[in-house]
């Protein structure tokens, strides 16, 4: 009844990927500046900030509409048992339509500081290396309008009396 | 006015938690909504626009990523299996020695991951059919390792405790040597209620030894050396102040691979399972510091925080009074939210309180923690318990492990009232590194 699953599920996969590759680089590079300060006495320069100002970031927003896809977000689960079926669905609809507004409020916001440090090409000096931040700014923007077409969708479909998303799969982590 | 929008945002945030809108999202709306109404649209948009970066963007926070990996990889690949042998193996002719060996085990997992439900499920996996076959009562065994999963938690690394240094600003590498102490202090406790109900009742813990026949010291030995090496490298060198938690934990990661790879015990499942859930875990927990950071700046704007800070001051609550409260507060908190949202959503409201109070920071994240851990054991929402109940469903229901972690939860609560009244028991490792 309402199609978009699989486009949803690639391209939040996709953004979940490169925040992969965040983490996996973020090892790596941190292990090899702790074994060439001990090792070879020559630290990785501006190792502190490529973490900081690149890789956190993508790990930390890009996965976020991944995660909301999965129904991975923690919710506070007192009176799950309490509320009937027929009003969960709706709860469920008034909760997604919420959380779509606040993504939304998030996108506009963290876009005008994104054009803001773009505007002024920001960087910072590490030793004699001058490091562009402004790039790492367009990561929360770029995620968080993606989060917000997942939390439109989910709405979308408890409206239209699909099962949610998040019920085929369950991440449960910790 | 401004006090009044305060009380209502908590209202309000009370209001959509109970809706399950994500804790995340509820904090920030009623951050936005708040700052919004007492000062206008641009300060609020000022508060929404640079807190998820400001707060992300952040070198002590990035050991939450790579303790996470660490852990995963170890639970995935089953990196410490050898642990609960070797327990069996020195406590052979222990009366309940199954049991503290699982306790014990527990403890060692601990100190490879930070998280409480790993610890729970990994042990309780390998655990809970040895104990049942040995004659245990199975509501025994089950809440047994449910509450000894809470360990995994207390014993660095610890995510909790990351994120609560981080947010308290306060010493990471500090609270983590705090929680080694009270992290032992609970394996003690735990075992001494085993040692306890195994002289007492031995149609509930069974007094014969171990079978420990097909077990040989130098099997055992070889299959947990490495797992050693590598906890006294990553701990030696954070203790001793060689490597930030960060280092510590990208080398901690770097090592539990190697370790899985050399022994054979890694595979692309394997590796591709631990860093997705270090990447689903992080997506969720961060925006919830994100939203605690904007809820923090709207209660400190609002007066809210120091009007509490206030009426505890008017109450002249003295320590013991206002940790009786803290200590109330959290255990019903825990019975109802899983605890990095319970530990975000309170210390906006909670650290001005304790600034004003002269409470160690220190002390307090690691006692925070311990309070934490006992809701993840408490009903209805014990989420050790629910883990324990998926790897063992054919053992116990929830309630039988609900009724056998009880007496742990007791031997807890004795523990924090030590621990209230001798700050000392959880202090004495951190003033050891000034």
């Amino acid at each position: 009844m309402l199609g978009g699953i699989d486009t949803v599920r690639r391209i939040t996969g996709g953004l979940a990927l490169l925040g992969a590759a965040g983490v996996m680089l973020m090892l790596v590079h941190v292990t090899a500046y702790v074994i060439m300060r001990h090792f070879a006495s020559s630290p990785i320069p501006a190792t502190i900030e490529i973490v900081s100002y690149y890789y956190m970031l993508l790990i930390a927003f890009l996965p976020i509409a991944w995660a909301e896809r999965r129904g991975d977000m923690i919710t506070v689960e007192v009176f799950q048992h309490v509320i009937p079926n027929v009003m969960k669905r709706w709860i469920d609809v008034v909760v997604a339509l919420v959380t779509f507004a606040a993504y939304v409020a998030l996108t506009y916001t963290t876009w005008l500081v994104a054009m803001r440090e773009f505007g002024a090409r920001s960087f910072v000096i590490s030793l004699n290396l001058a490091l562009p931040t402004w790039p790492g700014y367009f990561v929360l923007p770029t995620a968080f309008a993606l989060a917000a077409a997942v939390s439109l969708y989910r709405a979308a479909r408890g409206v239209a009396g699909v099962e949610p998303i998040s019920s085929t799969e369950k991440g449960a982590t910790q | 006015m401004n006090l009044t929008a305060g009380l209502l945002g908590l209202l309000v945030l009370l209001i959509l938690l109970a809706l399950q809108v994500p804790v995340a999202i509820a904090m920030i709306i009623v951050a936005f909504g708040g700052v919004w109404i007492m000062f206008g649209l641009q300060p609020a948009i000022g508060v929404l626009a640079n807190t998820p970066y400001d707060f992300v963007a952040s070198w002590t926070l990035s050991a939450v990523p790579m303790f996470l990996l660490m852990g995963f990889v170890a639970y995935h690949a089953g990196l410490t299996a050898g642990l609960f042998d070797a327990a069996k193996l020195g406590l052979r002719k222990v009366p309940g020695g199954l049991g503290i060996a699982a306790i014990l085990a527990c403890s060692g997992f601990a100190s490879v991951c930070g998280s409480s439900l790993a610890t729970a499920a990994s042990m309780g996996r390998i655990a809970i059919p040895e104990m049942v076959k040995a004659g245990y009562r199975p509501s025994f065994a089950t809440g047994a390792l449910a509450a000894g999963g809470t360990i995994g938690a207390l014993i660095p690394p610890s995510i909790l405790m990351i994120i609560y240094g981080v947010f308290a600003e306060t010493s990471v590498t500090k609270v983590f040597v705090g929680g080694i102490s009270v992290g032992i202090l609970t394996a003690i406790f735990y075992t001494a209620v085993i040692l306890l109900i195994a002289a007492l009742r031995k149609d509930i813990v069974p007094r014969t030894p171990i079978g420990v026949e097909e077990l040989s010291a130098s099997g055992v030995f070889r299959a947990i050396w490495p797992v050693f090496v590598l906890i006294v490298l990553v701990f030696g060198g954070l203790f001793s102040g060689q490597f930030t938690a960060t280092e510590a934990g990208a080398v901690g990661a770097a090592g539990a691979i190697l370790i899985s790879v050399v022994t054979g015990r890694m595979s692309w499942k394997v590796f591709g399972q631990s860093v997705l859930e270090t990447l689903s875990t992080c997506a969720s927990l961060f925006i919830i510091g994100v939203g605690a950071v904007m809820l923090t700046k709207f209660l400190g704007l609002s007066g809210v925080a120091g009007l509490i800070g206030g009426a505890v001051n008017d109450f002249e609550l003295g320590y013991f009074e206002l940790m009786l409260l803290i200590v109330v507060i959290y255990l019903i908190l825990g019975m109802f939210m899983e605890p990095f949202g319970a530990m975000l959503v309170t210390l906006p409201v909670l650290l001005p309180v304790l600034n004003a109070q002269n409470i160690d920071l220190v002390w307090f994240g690691v006692f925070l923690v311990k309070l934490l851990e006992i809701g993840m054991i408490t009903p209805p929402l014990g989420m050790n318990v629910f883990v324990i109940r998926n790897v063992a469903s054919q053992y116990a229901s929830l309630a039988d492990i609900f009724r056998g972690v009880a007496i742990f939860i007791a031997a807890d609560i004795v523990l924090i009232v030590l621990l209230i009244a001798w700050p000392e028991l959880t202090l004495f490792l951190p003033r050891l590194m000034q």
